[in-house]
Order: C-alpha cells, then structure tokens, then sequence
C-alpha cells in the first residue's frame, strides 16, 4: 500500500483504459496521495467492499463494459453512501441532454472532462477528497 | 434458438469475412478489446471505402467520434476521412445517440441512409453498430427484442449488410446463457475477434 502525505484517504481510480489508469494514478501519487487503480470494475468493487474505510474519494470512468461508471457509483456509495465519487469520460457531458437528464438519477459528486490537464485534476481532486 | 454458425478469427480474418458477406446478412462480432476491434473496422472500412459502391454507418459506443476519425486517418488505415463524410458515404456517430435518439431507434436513419444510397447509385449500406449503448441504459430487454426484429427485418432488406458489434465482458457478464443463445440465435453468422497473436 502506497501511503501518501497529504491526508489519510486514498483515491480510488477506475478507467478500463490501463494507461489512463496508470496515468492518473502515477499524476495523484507524485502530488502526495495514495492511489489504488483499477482497469476491471468488479476487481475494483471487491477491493472496495473490503478497504473502504480507507477510501476518501473515488474517481471513476463512465462508459465502461460489463459495469457502467453510473453503476459503479451506485454500488460505491451503497457501500459507503457519504464518499465522493467523480465521474470521467472523453464523451461531452457539459452539452449532453441526454447524459444530464440521465446523471439526474445518480448522486454524483463532480465530473472530469477527459482529456484533462493536470493542474486541472488536481484542482478537483483537492476540492472532492475528504 | 441454437447459434447457427461461429466463426473465429484474428482482425484481417474477421473483417474478410465481413467483405464476403452478402446484403440482407445480420451478423454479431464479439470483440475482446478496442485495440483489436480498431484493427478490424480499419481493415473492413478501408476495403469497403475503397471499392466505392457501399456506404459505411458506424457507430461506436466505447469510444468518442473523433476517436474512431483519428483511427481510420492514422497510418495503418490512411483514409480520407473527411472526403469521405462530405461525399456521405461515411457516417461516423454515437452508438448512444443512434440507437436512442428517435422512439423507432436506429431505423429511421438506415431508412434515410439506404435512401440516399439508391439515389447516388450505391448497392447499399453496411452498419456497424456496438450494442454497448443498449447495456448502459439498461435496456437489455430492448436489445433482444431490436435484434429479434433485425433477424426477421435484415432477410428482406437486401440492401444492408447489419454488424452488432458486441464488447465481450458486456456479453459474458451482462447476458445469461439463454440470453447469450437467444441473442446468437438470431444472428445469421457470429463473428469471435481474437487479438493478431491468438488468431486461427
């Protein structure tokens, strides 16, 4: 476990996409935090079931196979209903009825318009982490 | 319904079969990953395109629009995107809004598809939707009444060449085993991608 100096919780970070993943999770632990990232939603739902007394915030991918990201949230914040959860996704969620009227239905905490600069994720995840 | 006949392949394999198949076909492709899915439509629409008498609608769910554009221009494919969508004969949209938009789903834009094909002198269209969209909307149901409907429709439309396209975690984990049958059962062909290295 990579323990991080900047607070106590870790991140969790879901993206099927391995090197986005990777990238956010080496991009988090250079600025201090601790991060466990995950390509397979139910890999990621299993670790979380069982550490997630240690979690502060949850970054996840929206459209993913065999789990959507809106699913993943809803397990998540069965699990721990007060975590954050930030949704990402390289599809336009800003000018997407659809996804807002659809988003309407799911507590979600923040959004990440992929691509996203860094200087940008860190500034979401400073203001969702607790 | 028992599936009627699977065939296995690497990416060239699968995409000349696609090229062989005849108007009036509804096939399922069920892909392992979007990199081995990207080398099959590269390969499929490159061969299509450049034959010149087919139009070409596709509709990925698991990646952005643009992110597909930027596949089919880049080297290994090195089509003229852009040519090819201002002659309309290469439509490139979000499986999501495709199947969704419209309360009658996909049919009105093959209809109008299909109409413009005649009318600029093309055999017809090849459709190649991912089913990603029907998952993450829940509606699963829908999916396996649209494909029922495809099955009997696709037979008399002998001007569209149908591929649903199928993300293989979404079908083991998604769909039970009679679903999975249900579904196999009323496509003509299915189509198993593997990655190059794994290929027959």
């Amino acid at each position: 476990m990579d323990v991080g100096n900047k607070n106590n919780g870790s991140i969790l970070v879901l993206d099927d996409d391995f090197d986005i993943s990777n990238l956010l999770k080496i991009s988090l632990k250079k600025q201090g935090h601790s991060v466990f990232s995950f390509t397979d939603p139910f890999l990621a739902l299993e670790h979380f079931k069982i550490n997630h007394s240690t979690y502060s915030l949850v970054i996840t991918d929206l459209r993913m196979p065999a789990m959507s990201g809106f699913e993943f949230l809803n397990n998540i914040k069965l699990i721990k209903p007060k975590i954050n959860v930030v949704l990402m996704s390289a599809f336009d969620m800003d000018g997407d009825v659809e996804f807002t009227n659809y988003s309407k239905n799911y507590d979600i905490d923040g959004l990440i318009q992929k691509p996203i600069a860094m200087k940008n994720l860190y500034s979401i995840v400073t203001s969702h982490i607790q | 319904m028992a599936p009627k006949n699977i065939f296995q392949g690497d990416p060239r394999e699968v995409s000349e079969e696609l090229i062989k198949s005849e108007f009036g076909s509804h096939f399922a492709i069920i892909y392992p990953d979007l990199i081995t899915l990207r080398e099959m439509y590269s390969h499929y629409i490159k061969s299509v395109l450049s034959k010149g008498n087919e139009i070409v609608m596709m509709l990925p769910f698991f990646e952005p629009v643009n992110n597909v554009k930027r596949i089919l221009s880049e080297d290994s494919a090195n089509i003229d995107v852009k040519r090819y969508e201002k002659e309309q004969v290469l439509l490139i949209m979000d499986s999501l809004k495709a199947y969704f938009d419209s309360p009658d789903g996909l049919f009105p834009l093959l209809n109008q598809t299909v109409a413009y094909a005649n009318k600029v002198g093309k055999d017809g269209l090849s459709a190649l939707g991912d089913m990603g969209s029907f998952f993450y909307n829940n509606k699963k149901d829908r999916l396996l009444e649209y494909e029922t409907m495809l099955s009997s429709k696709y037979g008399k439309m002998n001007y569209i060449k149908g591929f649903c396209m199928y993300n293989e975690q979404d079908y083991n984990k998604r769909l039970d085993e009679e679903e999975r049958q249900r579904l196999l059962g009323h496509h003509v062909k299915t189509l198993k991608l593997l990655p190059p290295f794994e290929g027959t």
